[in-house]
């Protein structure tokens, strides 16, 4: 009887651990992994299904999320940010769920709306954007990746490709988009960041 | 005691089988109802969407098709529907649906319409009218209770009444009431949804 008690606490203490070394730790942005209702609720609610990200940043103060361009070959920053979070309390990692809603409707095409849900269950929401596209192609691609956060870096979410009849682009996705803007050919090219800094805008 | 030990026997035996029988009844029965959503799932709605949608749950063992109608009030009574239909498949009985509907709040248009329906997701978003009253005062009469399906016969899922003026009280009929007395209603304009299960396959 004590020999089979000991081999139970062996293994109890044996799946703890296996299970605590797949926590996440440090700073990380990693989608959420749906369960099978919520995914076919989102599906039937949503013609085109929302990026939704857990975020867990240490010593972050201010998160913003926000809209680059390519402009020959380089990535450019819209001066304007989509949408910001302050932490109103840096000693605590700032944490919670982001959701993007994005289209690639010609009347709608791109980002649609940002939300987002804090630790403590409050809801943000951005206004709904609405911006039509004269491009006959188009196509999106959303980061489906764990990443880890740097502080002042951006992370890649979202990309909108968009072309004219006669450009022929392959649509595919550099692994990191941000570091990779030659990776691109299409007619006119649009990347969505999330950035986590140590300090506010000024 | 052998005779009390019978007694429960016999009680424990019939009380099983009526279960079972319930049970049984339950399983095949076909039905609609307002969907109930987990805590999990009004999580995600509420973080990814600024409308919520209106959303039905249906089960169903018959049938093999269905169509979702949206009519409106004319001159009391109503209109020529427009249909959304899709086939059924008995392979995949006993089938759960769900449907969700986006309305404008202040025209009733509706937005969208979505149904989960055998063969995958369906979307339809009728285009909008832009020259559609808008209504100061309006009101949306839900299905309530489950609702049997029964061949043939629609079931109303909702009603939306819109008043032009802001009347200080109005009458909202339950949607079942309203598809069946359509002279009754009493609002500037009115919209009713209806699914209807056929054994009529879709040509």
């Amino acid at each position: 009887m004590k020999r089979i008690s000991g081999i139970f606490l062996s293994l109890v203490l044996l799946l703890s651990l296996l299970c605590g070394c797949q926590m996440q730790t440090g700073s990380y942005l990693q989608p959420v992994k749906l369960t099978e209702s919520e995914r076919d609720l989102l599906q039937l609610t949503h013609q085109t299904l929302p990026l939704v990200m857990d975020y867990h940043v240490e010593g972050a103060k201010f998160m913003s999320i926000d809209r680059m361009t390519l402009q020959d070959g380089q990535w450019v920053s819209e001066e304007t940010q989509i949408f910001s979070l302050t932490n109103e309390d840096a000693s605590q990692p700032m944490q919670g769920r982001m959701a993007l809603n994005y289209s690639t409707a010609s009347d709608n095409f791109g980002l649609t709306s940002v939300a987002a849900q804090l630790g403590d269950g409050t809801c943000l929401r951005s206004a709904e954007f609405s911006n039509s596209s004269t491009y006959e192609l188009r196509s999106a691609a959303a980061n489906q990746n764990e990443s880890t956060v740097t502080l002042n870096q951006p992370v890649y979410l979202l990309i909108f490709c968009a072309d004219k009849p006669g450009n022929i682009s392959n649509g595919a996705v550099a692994t990191d988009p941000l570091a990779h803007p030659e990776a691109f050919t299409s007619d006119d090219v649009q990347m969505i960041t999330v950035t986590f800094s140590d300090k506010e805008p000024a | 005691m052998k005779q009390l030990v019978l007694l429960l026997t016999s009680l424990f035996v019939l009380t099983a089988v009526l279960c079972g029988c319930t049970q049984q009844q339950e399983k095949n029965q076909s039905y609609v109802s307002a969907a109930e959503l987990s805590q999990e799932e009004t999580d995600i709605l509420k973080l990814v969407g600024a409308q919520e949608p209106i959303l039905f749950d249906f089960t169903t063992f018959l049938g093999k098709s269905f169509s979702i109608q949206t009519m409106e009030l004319e001159n009391g009574s109503w209109s020529e529907p427009r249909t959304y239909s899709s086939s059924l498949d008995e392979d995949t009985f006993p089938f759960h649906g769900r449907i969700a509907i986006k309305q404008d709040e202040e025209t009733g248009a509706i937005l969208s319409l979505a149904v989960q329906g055998p063969h995958g997701f369906t979307h339809s978003s009728p285009t909008p009218d832009e020259n559609a009253p808008t209504y100061s005062s309006h009101s949306t009469a839900l299905l309530s209770s489950r609702v049997e399906i029964e061949p043939e016969k629609p079931i109303a899922l909702q009603v939306y009444y819109g008043y032009a003026n802001g009347q200080a009280s109005h009458t909202s009929y339950i949607p079942d009431y309203a598809l069946e007395h359509p002279e009754e209603i009493d609002s500037d304009y009115a919209q009713i949804v209806v699914i209807t299960f056929s054994e009529t396959p879709l040509s």
